[in-house]
């Protein structure tokens, strides 16, 4: 099995594989006055799955498309498996790219889209057929050869469309925005199934998408992108717990924000007086590049890291601060909580939800919101 | 119960605004019925008659009309028409089809500014336009003298009254008929399947066959019987550009039916043309459907 699904790339097989599958350095690509990539660098291992992760704009699909060949950077170089591909076209590049419409041939059958990119590099017609049938059994699609793409579901388009570039065994599948047309709960279980499929194949994913939670769920390592530039590059838990800026804080999962000034208290923590919520000072842990006294800050603090608390409860939080449910929206397996917070901060908590109900609360209750001192995030304004 | 064999894969509409709405039918069918139904009927009828002495008809049945036909002379009259007609359609098909695809892939704004350049020559008349060439063609013309001027030719060709010159009008009047039903087919067709197409290996050429050639063929078929049908017909343009050395069909017709006056011998020439060109049609279509046509399911 391992053998028939290893890529059809002597380096990836053989005896020096290389070490990336690709390679790009300062890559710029401009349309008309529109700066679309801002020198992106960027390095992925072979057998990865990699995630490029941005708003839309953010030019995530322009690199996308440089890598297969779509477009040509204005700057920069890109290697794929340790081959140049300034002057490779499209159609000589080792990768396959998944398209977001799932761009299905609509003349042709299953069976013929998926044999496309086979009979075009002329292999033999027994060889393409059992290659066919092989894939479509991987996507669990086995027997609808003879079906034409309009009658399919677009959860089985969608696996078409999977098959027809993983067929080719290419160095470096390419999926751009794979998921977004399916619903919520297939698209939950095809993060499951692209997954799997690709520790099956062993093939080198990248995947474009701005669905955040997708792109944390598969990814062995996330590319965060926003106007044009990597901004950060890291494991999903690394830029989740540890964004490298605001922006990206802000991005990726929900946060609420306090701004104020710091003051270091030593041992690597200070306090924050915010105006926004009275006096009280909040135990926070110093910015990385510790500054002067009274930086202007803004605190970060992910809605699961906050706590909601009786006032009677004794705790051991760090920081505690006295709110009023507003909102309480109960989503089966977590409950969110909107908190007012002070005059004018309203914060979002979750929680999970308790059984029974002698733990919730009710909109217009008094309670403390309660955190510890590092699960904030504090960057300099 | 079980589908009509031949039902489209599209879901039948019950109930859709069509049904109660035939009367809309009524102008069409009664316009329809008065000037080409009852007309056509007459001609039919007609062609089985005979000539009278001087012109006109004499109500007696006969076949003789369209025994004549089998002489060569009308033959080769038919073939060279058909001929004409197919040449017409293949240049119109090699021109239009890439200007089409030109217009598709233009920005939107472009676009209709485009159409509007083919669409223009037809607010001035066509006979206008006829005569137009043959200014262009004549030996004193335009293009003869040119030519001269830059002594590339030491004497006038002889462009007009030559089947060269039959061929540049009927392609000239009927190139936008092509043009307009391939603009349609290449505007809807979507670029990122392209795209694909080169993802998977296919170069430019493969890319236009196996891709945009098929996904097209609906506009190039509406084009092309847009074109060829009339152009099988045509004889303002064979009369003035073809001169007395070229017959088509529609000149043979006309001829038959106003110097002649022998209007069951036209009567049976229209019919035939008419049976010629719905069996030509019917054979194209079935080869067609043979070859793809995967929108028809089975």
């Amino acid at each position: 099995m391992p053998e028939s699904l290893s890529t059809d790339r002597p380096s990836s097989s053989g005896v020096s594989p290389g070490r990336f599958s690709i390679e790009a350095e300062h890559l710029v690509k401009r349309y008309g006055a529109v700066l679309a990539v801002d020198d992106v660098s960027l390095r992925i291992r072979p057998g990865e799955f990699f995630s490029l992760l941005g708003p839309s704009g953010a030019g995530k699909t322009s690199v996308l498309r440089m890598l297969a060949g779509f477009e040509s950077p204005d700057a920069g170089s890109l290697r794929i498996e340790d081959q140049s591909m300034a002057d490779v076209p499209a159609h000589r590049r080792p990768v396959n790219l998944v398209f977001q419409s799932y761009a299905l041939f609509p003349h042709l059958r299953v069976g013929e889209n998926i044999a496309f990119g086979l009979e075009m590099k002329r292999l033999p017609r027994r060889e393409v057929l059992q290659r066919v049938g092989d894939i479509l059994a991987m996507v669990k699609l086995s027997g609808i050869e003879r079906r034409w793409p309009h009658e399919l579901s677009g959860g089985e388009q969608q696996r078409v469309a999977l098959a027809r570039a993983l067929v080719n065994r290419p160095a470096v599948l390419l999926l751009d925005e794979p998921l977004s047309a399916l619903d919520q709960q297939l698209r939950q279980e095809m993060q499951v199934e692209l997954k799997s499929i690709q520790e099956q194949v062993g093939i080198t994913f990248v995947c474009v998408t701005h669905h955040q939670q997708e792109a944390l769920a598969m990814s062995d390592r996330v590319g965060v992108m926003r106007q044009g530039r990597l901004v950060q590059v890291g494991a999903p838990r690394d830029v989740y717990e540890q964004p490298a800026n605001l922006s990206v804080a802000r991005f990726i999962g929900e946060s609420n924000e306090l701004q104020g000034r710091f003051r270091a208290i030593g041992g690597g923590y200070g306090t924050l007086d915010s105006s926004r919520i009275g006096s009280a000072a909040i135990k926070v842990r110093g910015p990385s590049e510790s500054g002067p006294h009274d930086d202007p800050i803004v605190l970060l603090l992910r809605p699961e890291h906050l706590r909601i608390l009786r006032e009677n409860l004794p705790d051991s939080y760090d920081n505690r601060l006295p709110g009023r449910i507003e909102k309480v929206l109960y989503g089966g397996h977590e409950t969110h909580y909107m908190v007012r917070v002070g005059e004018e901060a309203c914060w979002k908590v979750v929680t999970s939800t308790p059984r029974g109900d002698d733990k919730s609360f009710a909109p217009g209750e008094q309670i403390l919101v309660g955190w510890h001192a590092d699960d904030g995030i504090v960057f300099p304004e | 119960m079980k589908n009509h064999p031949s039902a489209s894969s599209q879901p039948a509409r019950p109930g859709s605004p069509l049904d109660s709405s035939g009367w809309l039918l009524a102008p069409a069918a009664l316009w329809g019925g008065c000037f080409f139904l009852v007309p056509l009927l007459i001609v039919l009828l007609v062609s089985f008659a005979t000539r009278g002495v001087h012109g006109g008809v004499v109500w007696q049945f006969t076949l003789a009309n369209y025994g004549e036909l089998l002489h060569p002379i009308y033959i080769v009259i038919f073939v060279q028409s058909l001929a004409y007609a197919a040449v017409t359609t293949c240049l119109c098909l090699v021109i239009g089809f890439p200007f089409a695809y030109f217009i598709a892939r233009a920005p939107r704004h472009l676009q209709s500014i485009w159409l509007l350049v083919i669409l223009v020559p037809f607010w001035t008349n066509f006979l206008v336009r006829t005569y137009a060439w043959m200014f262009l063609l004549r030996a004193e013309g335009l293009f003869n003298g040119w030519l001269l001027h830059w002594g590339l030719i030491d004497e006038p060709i002889q462009m007009l009254y030559q089947p060269v010159a039959v061929l540049i009008g009927l392609v000239y009047g009927y190139l936008p008929f092509m043009v307009l039903p391939l603009y349609v087919a290449c505007e809807r067709l979507d670029p990122t399947l392209i795209d694909a197409a080169r993802d998977l290996y296919a170069g430019r050429m493969a890319t236009f066959r196996r891709v945009i050639w098929p996904l097209v063929k609906p506009g190039v078929v509406a084009g092309s019987l847009l074109v060829f049908i009339p152009a099988v017909g045509a004889f303002i343009t064979p009369d003035l550009l073809g001169g007395a050395r070229t017959m088509m069909i529609g000149n043979l017709i006309q001829h038959e039916y106003l110097v002649v006056r022998d209007w069951p011998l036209g009567s049976a020439l229209s019919f035939i043309l008419m049976a010629l060109v719905i069996l030509l049609l019917r054979g194209y279509f079935r080869v067609d459907r043979r070859l793809s046509l995967p929108q028809v399911s089975q």
